[in-house]
């Protein structure tokens, strides 16, 4: 469903993405970790072009990324939940999920208030519908904000460090959420450092060091047999 | 300086109206007003073709700009007055070339502000506005705009204050307001050019202490109302 062709991606002289070959298949959740600075949240942004590359392809749906006639529909079809919520703050709940599927005509009014209505209930915040997002707490806002991305009906949900934002205390709301999405077979690729999530969660881990794609292995063979000394590293870094 | 109001009041308010064209005071205010009104789409589209990276809307835009930042307003109204109708083929009253000026000129000083505006949003309203699938146009007029006005509104302010004051250079092409009228007061009593040009001063700054007035009340009103984008 998601596929990594040779993808190379320089900041000017640094090089960000190095040779990327990978693909994502339909329903899988995938979690990407690694160090800080190793490129993945460089990754998951390129997958809906929000980063230029210079190298490869990245082919979604059978439709090249960087080399498609509409980005703006291709977009449409792939939720982004960020790790700064970005939630509209002049709209409230319901106008922040309600504007672009009725905008883009993918709903109508009506139609579009009620499935939205659907998705705040499902993340505990349809009592918030009238809210502004500077009156909710971060956990509150990430929420909204995946009930957000919900609402255009995305067959692929991507999610760049969605609970390194928040206070420790408000982690479990948000990942109890991503993980009813992944229990319906959404396809999801989640960059993250909540390793018990991708233990319990993911099909697939992807660890990334240095802008190379390091290691592709099911989280239990990952966490219990790492193949590279980086990632040996890194885990027991991070047991601590 | 009583006297000098309590005789000449009506034209230091309306110049010549209902005989003549409305001038005085009201003039001032409504020139500035209609200048100011026009002035903010001509700004809002300098702004963005600023930050646009086409560089068919990039370069005229930052040339108007820069050209309006790096010259006095009269050589505008000069150009207005001597040119506008020869482009146009007709003569133009001394109001209609002031207000072009104006327009012109604070069009280019709105389109900093709101540029300024547009780039204080964290680049993540842009980014989520484009993950859902909405275009450039359409996250400018739905989400970057409406946040970016939103907080200049105080900036914008400001410039009608200006505003207000450089409408009073349209005396230089005989243009019916306030200080026109103020000359007007002083050629007819001829002796007392301190006393009237002393009223004039007052008049502009009381009108702007007021304006100033506002803008603090709506710079105190907007504190702590709408959440803005962190």
């Amino acid at each position: 469903m998601i596929e990594f062709k040779n993808v190379s991606k320089w900041y000017g002289e640094y090089l960000a993405l190095d040779n990327v070959n990978a693909h994502v298949r339909k329903g899988e959740v995938l979690v990407v970790c690694g160090p800080s600075g190793s490129g993945k949240s460089t990754l998951i942004r390129t997958i809906n072009r929000l980063e230029p590359i210079q190298k490869g392809n990245i082919i979604v749906d059978d439709v090249d990324v960087y080399n498609c006639g509409s980005i703006d529909e291709m977009r449409s079809h792939i939720g982004f939940v960020f790790q700064q919520f970005n939630l509209f703050p002049h709209m409230n709940v319901l106008d922040n999920l309600m504007m672009a599927p009725v905008l883009l005509k993918r709903f109508n009014k009506s139609q579009a208030r009620e499935h939205a209505m659907a998705l705040l209930e499902r993340v505990g915040m349809g009592h918030k519908s009238d809210a502004y997002p500077g009156q909710l707490s971060g956990g509150q806002q990430q929420r909204v904000a995946i009930a957000r991305a919900l609402a255009m009906k995305p067959r692929i949900m991507l999610f760049d460090e969605p609970t390194s934002a928040l206070d420790p205390e408000m982690v479990n709301e948000v990942l109890l959420v991503m993980k009813s999405l992944a229990a319906e077979g959404m396809t999801m690729v989640c960059v993250t450092h909540e390793m018990n999530f991708a233990r319990e969660v993911a099909d697939t881990v992807w660890f990334m060091d240095a802008g190379r794609l390091v290691e592709q292995a099911p989280p239990k063979q990952f966490f219990e047999q790492p193949q590279s000394d980086r990632a040996r590293k890194f885990l027991s870094d991070i047991k601590h | 300086m009583l006297e000098i109001l309590s005789d000449n009041w009506l034209l230091l308010l309306v110049g010549q109206w209902p005989e003549g064209p409305m001038g005085g005071l009201v003039a001032t205010i409504g020139l500035a007003l209609v200048s100011l009104a026009l002035a903010f789409p001509l700004g809002v589209l300098l702004a963005l073709g600023r930050i646009s990276s086409h560089k068919i809307f990039y370069w005229p835009a930052t040339v108007v700009v820069y050209l309006v930042r790096g010259l006095p307003l009269i050589m505008f109204i000069f150009w207005a007055y001597f040119f506008l109708p020869l482009v146009i083929g007709t003569s133009v009253s001394g109001v209609v070339t002031m207000a072009a000026a104006l327009i012109l000129y604070e069009g280019a000083y709105l389109s900093e502000i709101i540029r300024s505006g547009i780039q204080a949003l964290p680049a993540g309203q842009m980014e989520a506005g484009r993950s859902l699938g909405l275009s450039h146009m359409q996250t400018m007029r739905k989400i970057v705009l409406p946040q970016a006005l939103h907080n200049t509104i105080p900036s914008i302010l400001s410039q009608f204050i200006s505003t207000v004051k450089e409408t009073s250079l349209g005396f230089v092409i005989s243009v019916h307001e306030l200080t026109f009228a103020a000359s007007q007061v002083n050629n007819i009593l001829l002796t007392k050019p301190f006393e009237v040009f002393a009223l004039l001063a007052l008049t502009y700054f009381v009108l702007n202490l007021i304006l100033t007035g506002v803008v603090k009340l709506v710079e105190i009103r907007m504190n702590g109302t709408r959440p803005v984008a962190a």
